[in-house]
Protein backbone atom coordinates (compact mmCIF):
# COMPACT_ATOMS: atom_id res chain seq x y z
CA UNK A 1 0.00 0.00 0.00
CA UNK A 2 3.07 2.34 0.11
CA UNK A 3 3.30 2.77 -3.33
CA UNK A 4 0.33 3.99 -3.92
CA UNK A 5 0.44 6.51 -0.84
CA UNK A 6 0.25 10.35 -1.93
CA UNK A 7 -1.25 13.22 -0.22
CA UNK A 8 -3.92 13.42 -2.61
CA UNK A 9 -5.38 9.67 -2.16
CA UNK A 10 -4.61 10.44 1.99
CA UNK A 11 -6.92 13.36 1.66
CA UNK A 12 -9.73 11.52 -0.24
CA UNK A 13 -8.63 9.10 2.72
CA UNK A 14 -9.49 10.76 5.53
CA UNK A 15 -11.61 11.15 7.97
CA UNK A 16 -14.84 13.96 7.16
CA UNK A 17 -13.43 15.72 10.01
CA UNK A 18 -9.90 15.50 9.03
CA UNK A 19 -11.49 16.76 5.51
CA UNK A 20 -13.45 19.75 7.17
CA UNK A 21 -10.14 20.49 9.20
CA UNK A 22 -8.25 20.64 5.71
CA UNK A 23 -11.13 22.37 3.82
CA UNK A 24 -11.38 25.20 6.75
CA UNK A 25 -7.57 25.79 6.76
CA UNK A 26 -7.61 26.10 3.02
CA UNK A 27 -10.02 28.73 3.10
CA UNK A 28 -8.27 30.41 5.96
CA UNK A 29 -4.91 30.28 3.95
CA UNK A 30 -7.12 31.37 0.55
CA UNK A 31 -8.52 34.52 2.68
CA UNK A 32 -5.44 35.34 4.88
CA UNK A 33 -2.99 35.12 1.36
CA UNK A 34 -5.75 37.46 -0.21
CA UNK A 35 -5.43 40.55 2.59
CA UNK A 36 -1.69 39.75 2.70
CA UNK A 37 -1.34 41.07 -1.16
CA UNK A 38 -4.18 43.53 -0.63
CA UNK A 39 -2.67 44.85 2.36
CA UNK A 40 0.97 45.14 0.87
CA UNK A 41 -0.56 47.58 -2.07
CA UNK A 42 -2.30 49.76 -0.04
CA UNK A 43 0.58 50.07 2.91
CA UNK A 44 3.11 50.61 0.12
CA UNK A 45 0.99 52.91 -1.40
CA UNK A 46 0.52 54.65 1.94
CA UNK A 47 4.32 54.74 2.27
CA UNK A 48 5.34 56.13 -1.28
CA UNK A 49 2.78 58.72 -0.87
CA UNK A 50 4.46 59.77 2.42
CA UNK A 51 7.66 59.87 1.19
CA UNK A 52 6.69 61.83 -2.12
CA UNK A 53 4.60 64.46 -0.43
CA UNK A 54 6.76 65.23 2.42
CA UNK A 55 9.44 65.96 0.08
CA UNK A 56 7.30 68.20 -2.06
CA UNK A 57 5.69 69.96 0.54
CA UNK A 58 9.34 70.87 2.80
CA UNK A 59 10.74 71.72 -0.96
CA UNK A 60 9.83 75.45 -0.03
CA UNK A 61 6.61 75.37 -2.35
CA UNK A 62 3.65 77.61 -1.91
CA UNK A 63 0.96 76.16 0.21
CA UNK A 64 -2.54 77.55 -2.29
CA UNK A 65 0.01 76.23 -5.35
CA UNK A 66 0.37 72.91 -3.43
CA UNK A 67 -3.09 72.95 -2.88
CA UNK A 68 -4.04 73.59 -6.56
CA UNK A 69 -2.27 71.53 -8.07
CA UNK A 70 -3.89 68.74 -6.14
CA UNK A 71 -7.01 70.10 -7.02
CA UNK A 72 -5.85 70.18 -10.81
CA UNK A 73 -4.95 66.13 -10.24
CA UNK A 74 -8.35 65.51 -8.85
CA UNK A 75 -9.74 66.70 -11.95
CA UNK A 76 -8.17 64.15 -14.02
CA UNK A 77 -10.17 60.80 -14.57
CA UNK A 78 -10.13 58.51 -11.36
CA UNK A 79 -7.75 59.45 -8.85
CA UNK A 80 -8.25 59.54 -5.27
CA UNK A 81 -6.17 61.94 -3.16
CA UNK A 82 -5.35 59.53 0.15
CA UNK A 83 -3.06 60.04 3.16
CA UNK A 84 -1.16 62.67 3.90
CA UNK A 85 -2.22 65.07 1.02
CA UNK A 86 -5.69 64.28 2.30
CA UNK A 87 -5.08 65.60 5.94
CA UNK A 88 -3.37 68.65 3.96
CA UNK A 89 -6.08 69.41 1.58
CA UNK A 90 -8.80 69.06 4.40
CA UNK A 91 -6.87 71.44 6.73
CA UNK A 92 -5.90 74.04 4.36
CA UNK A 93 -9.61 73.91 2.64
CA UNK A 94 -11.60 74.70 6.50
CA UNK A 95 -8.21 77.04 7.03
CA UNK A 96 -9.14 79.12 3.82
CA UNK A 97 -12.79 78.67 4.24
CA UNK A 98 -13.20 80.20 7.80
CA UNK A 99 -10.73 82.82 6.92
CA UNK A 100 -13.22 84.26 4.52
CA UNK A 101 -15.74 84.57 6.96
CA UNK A 102 -15.67 88.15 8.42
CA UNK A 103 -15.03 88.45 12.24
CA UNK A 104 -14.19 85.03 13.13
CA UNK A 105 -10.96 85.02 15.82
CA UNK A 106 -7.75 83.12 14.70
CA UNK A 107 -8.34 80.60 17.66
CA UNK A 108 -11.48 79.69 15.94
CA UNK A 109 -9.65 79.12 12.75
CA UNK A 110 -6.93 77.38 14.15
CA UNK A 111 -9.22 74.94 16.03
CA UNK A 112 -11.77 74.55 13.06
CA UNK A 113 -8.88 73.31 10.47
CA UNK A 114 -7.39 71.13 13.37
CA UNK A 115 -10.65 69.77 13.84
CA UNK A 116 -11.02 68.79 9.99
CA UNK A 117 -7.49 67.35 9.73
CA UNK A 118 -8.12 65.18 12.93
CA UNK A 119 -11.23 63.81 11.16
CA UNK A 120 -9.20 63.04 7.92
CA UNK A 121 -6.47 61.60 9.84
CA UNK A 122 -8.59 59.36 11.59
CA UNK A 123 -10.20 58.04 8.41
CA UNK A 124 -6.75 57.64 6.92
CA UNK A 125 -5.83 55.07 9.79
CA UNK A 126 -8.79 53.43 9.36
CA UNK A 127 -8.26 51.97 5.85
CA UNK A 128 -4.68 51.41 6.90
CA UNK A 129 -6.19 49.17 9.73
CA UNK A 130 -9.14 47.51 8.28
CA UNK A 131 -8.20 43.14 7.81
CA UNK A 132 -5.39 43.52 9.77
CA UNK A 133 -7.41 41.93 12.42
CA UNK A 134 -8.32 39.02 10.64
CA UNK A 135 -4.80 38.43 9.48
CA UNK A 136 -4.33 38.00 13.44
CA UNK A 137 -7.29 35.62 13.70
CA UNK A 138 -6.00 33.16 11.10
CA UNK A 139 -2.38 33.20 12.79
CA UNK A 140 -3.52 31.92 15.93
CA UNK A 141 -6.47 30.16 15.57
CA UNK A 142 -5.07 28.07 12.25
CA UNK A 143 -2.68 26.60 14.77
CA UNK A 144 -5.34 25.27 16.95
CA UNK A 145 -7.59 24.18 13.94
CA UNK A 146 -4.71 22.04 12.54
CA UNK A 147 -3.71 20.24 15.95
CA UNK A 148 -7.18 19.71 16.49
CA UNK A 149 -7.17 18.06 13.10
CA UNK A 150 -3.90 15.99 14.17
CA UNK A 151 -5.14 15.09 17.63
CA UNK A 152 -8.63 13.39 16.07
CA UNK A 153 -6.08 11.63 13.22
CA UNK A 154 -3.85 10.10 15.63
CA UNK A 155 -6.77 9.17 18.22
CA UNK A 156 -8.34 7.25 14.93
CA UNK A 157 -4.98 6.12 14.08
CA UNK A 158 -5.01 4.31 17.36
CA UNK A 159 -8.13 3.61 17.60
CA UNK A 160 -7.59 1.07 14.54
CA UNK A 161 -4.49 0.13 16.17
CA UNK A 162 -6.42 -1.10 18.72
CA UNK A 163 -8.95 -3.46 16.41
CA UNK A 164 -5.93 -4.80 15.01
CA UNK A 165 -4.72 -7.93 16.38
CA UNK A 166 -1.55 -7.55 14.91
CA UNK A 167 -0.15 -4.33 15.77
CA UNK A 168 2.23 -2.86 12.48
CA UNK A 169 3.42 0.07 11.63
CA UNK A 170 1.14 0.17 7.76
CA UNK A 171 -2.21 0.09 9.93
CA UNK A 172 -1.63 3.19 12.18
CA UNK A 173 0.71 5.21 9.18
CA UNK A 174 -2.48 6.64 7.16
CA UNK A 175 -3.88 8.16 9.63
CA UNK A 176 -0.63 9.68 11.54
CA UNK A 177 0.67 11.08 7.99
CA UNK A 178 -3.24 12.65 7.58
CA UNK A 179 -3.33 13.68 11.19
CA UNK A 180 0.26 15.85 10.42
CA UNK A 181 -1.01 16.90 7.64
CA UNK A 182 -3.44 18.98 9.41
CA UNK A 183 -0.97 20.54 11.17
CA UNK A 184 1.01 21.62 8.20
CA UNK A 185 -1.86 22.97 6.35
CA UNK A 186 -2.24 24.97 9.84
CA UNK A 187 1.58 26.27 9.81
CA UNK A 188 0.77 26.52 6.54
CA UNK A 189 -1.57 29.46 6.98
CA UNK A 190 -0.33 30.70 10.04
CA UNK A 191 3.13 31.44 9.53
CA UNK A 192 2.68 33.89 6.05
CA UNK A 193 -0.39 35.38 8.49
CA UNK A 194 2.12 35.91 11.90
CA UNK A 195 4.93 37.01 9.44
CA UNK A 196 2.39 39.90 7.83
CA UNK A 197 0.34 40.77 10.86
CA UNK A 198 3.32 41.82 12.53
CA UNK A 199 5.12 43.44 9.72
CA UNK A 200 2.02 45.76 8.86
CA UNK A 201 1.39 46.57 12.06
CA UNK A 202 4.92 47.74 12.64
CA UNK A 203 4.30 49.61 9.23
CA UNK A 204 0.78 50.86 9.90
CA UNK A 205 1.94 52.52 13.13
CA UNK A 206 5.00 54.19 11.77
CA UNK A 207 2.69 55.45 8.87
CA UNK A 208 -0.01 57.11 11.25
CA UNK A 209 2.96 58.16 13.38
CA UNK A 210 4.32 60.48 10.69
CA UNK A 211 0.66 61.57 10.01
CA UNK A 212 0.47 62.89 13.55
CA UNK A 213 4.04 64.27 13.02
CA UNK A 214 2.82 66.16 9.69
CA UNK A 215 -0.42 67.21 11.67
CA UNK A 216 1.57 69.02 14.08
CA UNK A 217 3.72 70.23 11.64
CA UNK A 218 1.24 71.80 9.49
CA UNK A 219 -0.62 72.84 12.55
CA UNK A 220 1.82 75.09 13.53
CA UNK A 221 2.63 76.86 10.00
CA UNK A 222 -1.45 77.43 9.65
CA UNK A 223 -1.10 79.09 13.77
CA UNK A 224 1.49 80.73 12.27
CA UNK A 225 -0.39 82.46 9.39
CA UNK A 226 -3.56 82.85 11.00
CA UNK A 227 -1.99 85.27 13.86
CA UNK A 228 0.76 87.04 12.00
CA UNK A 229 -1.43 88.23 9.46
CA UNK A 230 -4.99 88.08 10.65
CA UNK A 231 -6.61 90.67 8.29
CA UNK A 232 -4.79 89.12 5.21
CA UNK A 233 -6.86 86.36 2.75
CA UNK A 234 -5.49 83.72 0.83
CA UNK A 235 -1.68 83.52 1.35
CA UNK B 1 2.27 62.62 -11.73
CA UNK B 2 0.35 59.43 -9.48
CA UNK B 3 -0.90 57.59 -12.74
CA UNK B 4 1.68 56.95 -14.42
CA UNK B 5 3.06 54.79 -11.66
CA UNK B 6 2.61 51.00 -11.78
CA UNK B 7 1.21 51.00 -8.56
CA UNK B 8 -1.43 53.18 -9.69
CA UNK B 9 -3.04 50.07 -11.61
CA UNK B 10 -2.98 47.56 -8.72
CA UNK B 11 -4.28 50.10 -6.43
CA UNK B 12 -7.96 50.17 -8.17
CA UNK B 13 -10.51 48.75 -6.29
CA UNK B 14 -8.44 48.63 -3.27
CA UNK B 15 -6.20 46.62 -4.58
CA UNK B 16 -8.59 43.53 -3.93
CA UNK B 17 -8.20 42.25 -8.08
CA UNK B 18 -4.43 41.29 -7.93
CA UNK B 19 -5.02 40.16 -4.11
CA UNK B 20 -7.25 37.33 -5.24
CA UNK B 21 -5.15 36.84 -8.27
CA UNK B 22 -1.82 36.58 -6.43
CA UNK B 23 -3.39 34.26 -4.03
CA UNK B 24 -5.23 31.75 -6.35
CA UNK B 25 -1.88 31.20 -8.23
CA UNK B 26 -0.29 30.51 -4.59
CA UNK B 27 -2.50 28.25 -3.67
CA UNK B 28 -3.11 26.73 -7.19
CA UNK B 29 0.88 25.41 -6.85
CA UNK B 30 0.00 23.90 -3.47
CA UNK B 31 -2.65 22.33 -4.64
CA UNK B 32 -0.47 21.19 -8.02
CA UNK B 33 2.15 20.04 -5.82
CA UNK B 34 -0.03 17.73 -3.77
CA UNK B 35 -2.11 16.20 -6.69
CA UNK B 36 0.92 15.61 -8.40
CA UNK B 37 4.29 14.53 -6.24
CA UNK B 38 3.70 11.34 -4.72
CA UNK B 39 7.31 10.92 -4.01
CA UNK B 40 7.29 13.57 -1.64
CA UNK B 41 5.72 11.68 0.92
CA UNK B 42 6.98 8.58 -0.26
CA UNK B 43 10.57 9.55 0.71
CA UNK B 44 9.33 10.57 4.42
CA UNK B 45 7.92 7.36 4.58
CA UNK B 46 11.21 5.79 3.26
CA UNK B 47 13.38 7.49 5.99
CA UNK B 48 11.33 5.79 8.87
CA UNK B 49 11.10 2.29 8.04
CA UNK B 50 12.80 -0.10 10.02
CA UNK B 51 15.60 -2.57 9.03
CA UNK B 52 13.60 -5.34 7.31
CA UNK B 53 14.57 -8.70 6.05
CA UNK B 54 12.71 -10.89 3.93
CA UNK B 55 13.03 -14.47 5.26
CA UNK B 56 11.67 -17.42 3.29
CA UNK B 57 11.74 -21.14 4.54
CA UNK B 58 12.10 -22.05 0.81
CA UNK B 59 13.08 -25.66 1.27
CA UNK B 60 11.79 -27.68 4.29
CA UNK B 61 13.82 -30.95 4.67
CA UNK B 62 12.91 -32.34 1.53
CA UNK B 63 13.28 -36.29 2.51
CA UNK B 64 11.00 -35.96 5.25
CA UNK B 65 8.57 -34.15 2.97
CA UNK B 66 8.48 -36.58 0.23
CA UNK B 67 7.91 -39.30 2.91
CA UNK B 68 5.13 -37.56 4.54
CA UNK B 69 4.08 -37.46 0.93
CA UNK B 70 4.49 -40.57 0.20
CA UNK B 71 2.65 -41.92 3.25
CA UNK B 72 -0.63 -39.60 2.61
CA UNK B 73 -0.34 -41.20 -0.95
CA UNK B 74 -0.40 -44.62 0.59
CA UNK B 75 -2.97 -44.34 2.78
CA UNK B 76 -5.31 -42.53 0.37
CA UNK B 77 -4.74 -45.83 -2.36
CA UNK B 78 -5.64 -47.97 0.44
CA UNK B 79 -9.21 -46.36 1.53
CA UNK B 80 -10.05 -46.33 -2.00
CA UNK B 81 -9.07 -50.17 -2.56
CA UNK B 82 -11.42 -50.45 0.58
CA UNK B 83 -14.11 -48.82 -0.44
CA UNK B 84 -13.95 -50.80 -4.21
CA UNK B 85 -13.95 -54.05 -2.53
CA UNK B 86 -16.84 -53.39 -0.24
CA UNK B 87 -19.10 -51.90 -3.27
CA UNK B 88 -17.67 -55.24 -4.75
CA UNK B 89 -19.13 -57.29 -2.16
CA UNK B 90 -22.22 -55.39 -2.27
CA UNK B 91 -22.88 -55.66 -5.37
CA UNK B 92 -22.59 -59.59 -5.28
CA UNK B 93 -24.29 -60.08 -2.79
CA UNK B 94 -27.03 -58.15 -4.62
CA UNK B 95 -26.71 -60.10 -7.72
CA UNK B 96 -26.57 -63.61 -5.49
CA UNK B 97 -29.68 -62.47 -4.04
CA UNK B 98 -31.74 -62.21 -7.09
CA UNK B 99 -30.12 -65.07 -8.62
CA UNK B 100 -31.70 -67.20 -5.80
CA UNK B 101 -35.15 -65.52 -6.15
CA UNK B 102 -35.49 -66.48 -9.41
CA UNK B 103 -34.62 -69.68 -8.70
CA UNK B 104 -36.70 -70.30 -6.04
CA UNK B 105 -39.39 -68.51 -7.99
CA UNK B 106 -38.79 -71.23 -11.30
CA UNK B 107 -38.34 -73.80 -8.32
CA UNK B 108 -41.75 -73.16 -6.54
CA UNK B 109 -43.73 -72.77 -10.56
CA UNK B 110 -42.21 -76.22 -11.25
CA UNK B 111 -43.66 -77.58 -7.86
CA UNK B 112 -46.85 -75.75 -8.28
CA UNK B 113 -47.29 -77.35 -11.83
CA UNK B 114 -46.39 -80.71 -10.57
CA UNK B 115 -48.18 -81.34 -7.74
CA UNK B 116 -51.62 -79.78 -10.34
CA UNK B 117 -50.98 -82.33 -11.87
CA UNK B 118 -50.35 -84.95 -9.11
CA UNK B 119 -53.14 -83.82 -7.57
CA UNK B 120 -55.69 -83.12 -10.39
CA UNK B 121 -57.58 -86.23 -9.18
CA UNK B 122 -57.72 -85.03 -5.75
CA UNK B 123 -60.48 -83.48 -4.35
CA UNK B 124 -61.16 -79.60 -5.11
CA UNK B 125 -61.72 -78.65 -1.53
CA UNK B 126 -58.45 -80.61 -0.26
CA UNK B 127 -56.57 -79.10 -3.16
CA UNK B 128 -57.67 -75.28 -2.86
CA UNK B 129 -56.85 -75.74 1.03
CA UNK B 130 -53.53 -77.32 0.35
CA UNK B 131 -52.87 -74.60 -2.43
CA UNK B 132 -53.82 -71.60 0.20
CA UNK B 133 -51.67 -72.97 2.81
CA UNK B 134 -48.71 -73.54 0.72
CA UNK B 135 -49.21 -70.01 -1.12
CA UNK B 136 -49.14 -68.49 2.38
CA UNK B 137 -46.07 -69.99 3.56
CA UNK B 138 -44.55 -68.47 0.40
CA UNK B 139 -45.43 -65.70 0.83
CA UNK B 140 -44.14 -65.78 4.20
CA UNK B 141 -41.10 -66.64 3.26
CA UNK B 142 -40.72 -64.60 0.52
CA UNK B 143 -41.59 -61.42 2.88
CA UNK B 144 -39.05 -62.69 5.07
CA UNK B 145 -36.11 -62.75 2.57
CA UNK B 146 -37.14 -59.01 1.74
CA UNK B 147 -36.98 -58.16 5.07
CA UNK B 148 -33.60 -59.23 5.57
CA UNK B 149 -32.60 -57.74 2.38
CA UNK B 150 -33.92 -54.41 3.48
CA UNK B 151 -32.00 -54.56 6.47
CA UNK B 152 -28.91 -55.24 5.31
CA UNK B 153 -29.13 -52.49 2.92
CA UNK B 154 -29.85 -50.21 6.16
CA UNK B 155 -27.05 -51.55 7.84
CA UNK B 156 -24.95 -51.10 4.73
CA UNK B 157 -25.62 -47.33 4.32
CA UNK B 158 -25.52 -46.78 8.13
CA UNK B 159 -21.75 -47.76 7.91
CA UNK B 160 -20.80 -45.93 4.60
CA UNK B 161 -22.49 -42.53 6.62
CA UNK B 162 -19.97 -43.15 9.58
CA UNK B 163 -17.13 -43.65 7.47
CA UNK B 164 -17.48 -40.61 5.36
CA UNK B 165 -18.11 -38.68 8.59
CA UNK B 166 -14.88 -40.38 10.19
CA UNK B 167 -13.34 -39.10 6.88
CA UNK B 168 -14.58 -35.61 6.69
CA UNK B 169 -13.34 -35.17 10.92
CA UNK B 170 -9.84 -36.29 10.08
CA UNK B 171 -9.97 -34.16 7.06
CA UNK B 172 -10.54 -31.17 8.70
CA UNK B 173 -8.62 -31.72 11.89
CA UNK B 174 -5.69 -32.21 9.20
CA UNK B 175 -6.39 -28.70 7.62
CA UNK B 176 -6.63 -27.46 11.39
CA UNK B 177 -3.44 -28.18 11.94
CA UNK B 178 -1.98 -27.22 8.78
CA UNK B 179 -3.09 -23.43 9.49
CA UNK B 180 -1.93 -23.52 12.93
CA UNK B 181 1.29 -24.51 11.36
CA UNK B 182 1.52 -22.05 9.22
CA UNK B 183 1.00 -19.64 11.89
CA UNK B 184 3.61 -20.72 13.94
CA UNK B 185 6.09 -20.60 11.47
CA UNK B 186 5.27 -17.66 10.25
CA UNK B 187 5.34 -16.19 14.13
CA UNK B 188 8.53 -18.12 14.36
CA UNK B 189 10.16 -16.86 11.18
CA UNK B 190 9.37 -13.18 12.77
CA UNK B 191 11.36 -14.01 15.68
CA UNK B 192 14.18 -15.04 13.82
CA UNK B 193 14.07 -12.06 11.48
CA UNK B 194 14.10 -10.34 14.29
CA UNK B 195 17.06 -11.23 15.92
CA UNK B 196 19.16 -11.67 12.63
CA UNK B 197 18.36 -8.04 11.94
CA UNK B 198 19.18 -6.82 15.20
CA UNK B 199 22.91 -8.40 14.44
CA UNK B 200 23.37 -6.70 11.19
CA UNK B 201 25.70 -4.66 10.16
CA UNK B 202 24.91 -3.16 7.10
CA UNK B 203 28.52 -2.94 5.62
CA UNK B 204 28.35 0.47 3.83
CA UNK B 205 29.02 -0.91 0.05
CA UNK B 206 25.19 -3.01 0.82
CA UNK B 207 23.13 -1.46 -1.75
CA UNK B 208 19.41 -1.79 -1.98
CA UNK B 209 18.26 -4.93 -4.04
CA UNK B 210 20.70 -7.01 -3.11
CA UNK B 211 20.02 -10.45 -2.48
CA UNK B 212 21.94 -13.38 -0.70
CA UNK B 213 20.25 -16.54 0.54
CA UNK B 214 21.63 -18.60 3.30
CA UNK B 215 21.06 -22.18 4.44
CA UNK B 216 20.95 -22.55 8.37
CA UNK B 217 20.93 -25.75 10.22
CA UNK B 218 19.23 -25.72 13.43
CA UNK B 219 18.83 -28.27 16.61
CA UNK B 220 16.37 -28.12 18.67
CA UNK B 221 17.73 -26.34 21.32
CA UNK B 222 17.12 -23.26 18.87
CA UNK B 223 20.98 -23.20 18.16
CA UNK B 224 22.88 -22.59 14.76
CA UNK B 225 25.32 -25.14 13.57
CA UNK B 226 25.93 -23.86 10.22
CA UNK B 227 25.96 -21.14 8.10
CA UNK B 228 26.14 -21.61 4.43
CA UNK B 229 25.86 -19.43 1.60
CA UNK B 230 23.13 -20.91 -1.28
CA UNK B 231 23.14 -17.84 -3.56
CA UNK B 232 26.10 -14.88 -3.42
CA UNK B 233 24.98 -11.07 -3.63
CA UNK B 234 28.34 -10.33 -5.80
CA UNK B 235 29.55 -8.66 -2.67
CA UNK B 236 32.11 -10.57 -0.27
CA UNK B 237 31.50 -8.28 1.93
CA UNK B 238 27.34 -8.34 1.91
CA UNK B 239 27.69 -11.76 1.92
CA UNK B 240 29.70 -11.74 4.87
CA UNK B 241 27.75 -9.40 7.06
CA UNK B 242 24.87 -11.40 7.05
CA UNK B 243 26.85 -14.63 7.67
CA UNK B 244 28.32 -13.11 10.63
CA UNK B 245 24.59 -11.59 11.51
CA UNK B 246 23.15 -15.17 11.73
CA UNK B 247 26.75 -16.36 13.47
CA UNK B 248 25.98 -13.29 16.22
CA UNK B 249 22.35 -14.47 17.21
CA UNK B 250 24.14 -17.57 18.13
CA UNK B 251 21.01 -19.30 19.41
CA UNK B 252 17.06 -18.86 19.14
CA UNK B 253 16.22 -20.11 22.61
CA UNK B 254 12.30 -19.24 21.58
CA UNK B 255 12.27 -22.66 19.40
CA UNK B 256 12.65 -24.55 21.99
CA UNK B 257 8.56 -24.42 22.81
CA UNK B 258 8.28 -25.55 19.60
CA UNK B 259 6.57 -28.83 18.66
CA UNK B 260 9.40 -31.64 16.99
CA UNK B 261 7.55 -32.59 13.92
CA UNK B 262 6.87 -28.61 13.11
CA UNK B 263 10.83 -28.16 13.52
CA UNK B 264 11.53 -31.47 11.74
CA UNK B 265 9.83 -29.70 8.60
CA UNK B 266 10.85 -26.69 8.55
CA UNK B 267 13.23 -25.32 11.01
CA UNK B 268 15.70 -28.12 10.84
CA UNK B 269 16.94 -26.60 7.62
CA UNK B 270 16.20 -23.00 7.65
CA UNK B 271 16.49 -20.89 3.99
CA UNK B 272 16.80 -17.27 5.01
CA UNK B 273 16.62 -14.88 1.64
CA UNK B 274 18.50 -11.56 3.22
CA UNK B 275 17.35 -8.37 0.79
CA UNK B 276 17.91 -5.22 2.24
CA UNK B 277 14.86 -2.30 0.81
CA UNK B 278 15.25 0.66 3.11
CA UNK B 279 18.91 1.57 2.25
CA UNK B 280 19.48 5.21 1.36
CA UNK B 281 21.49 4.57 -1.41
Amino acid sequence: MGESMNIWSMIVDATWIGKLVMLSLFALSVMSWIIIVQKWIIIKDAEREVFNFEKLFWSGMDLSQLFREGTNKLKKEDVTIIGMENLFRSGFKEFTRLRQQPGIDSDAVMEGSQRAMRVALSREERVLEKHLPILATVASVSVYIGLFGTVWGIMNAFFDLANQSQASLAVVAPGIAEALFATEMGLFAAIPAVLAFNRYSASVNSISDSYYTFLDEFSSILHRQAHSKPQESED
Amino acid sequence: MLSFHPMALLLKHEGYPPAVVAAAFLHGILIYFIFYNPVMSRELVDLDEPIYINAITAEQNPQRLRRIQEIEQQRARESEAQRQREQDAANQRAQEEEARQQEAQREADRLEQQRSERELAQRQQEEADAESQRQAREQQRINQENLERDRQAQIDREQEITRQAELQRQQALASRRATADARAVDTYVAIINNTVAGNWDIPPSARNGMTTILAIRLVPTGEVISVNVIQSSGNAAFDRSVEQAVRRAERFPELQDMSTTLFETTFRNLTITFRPEDLLR
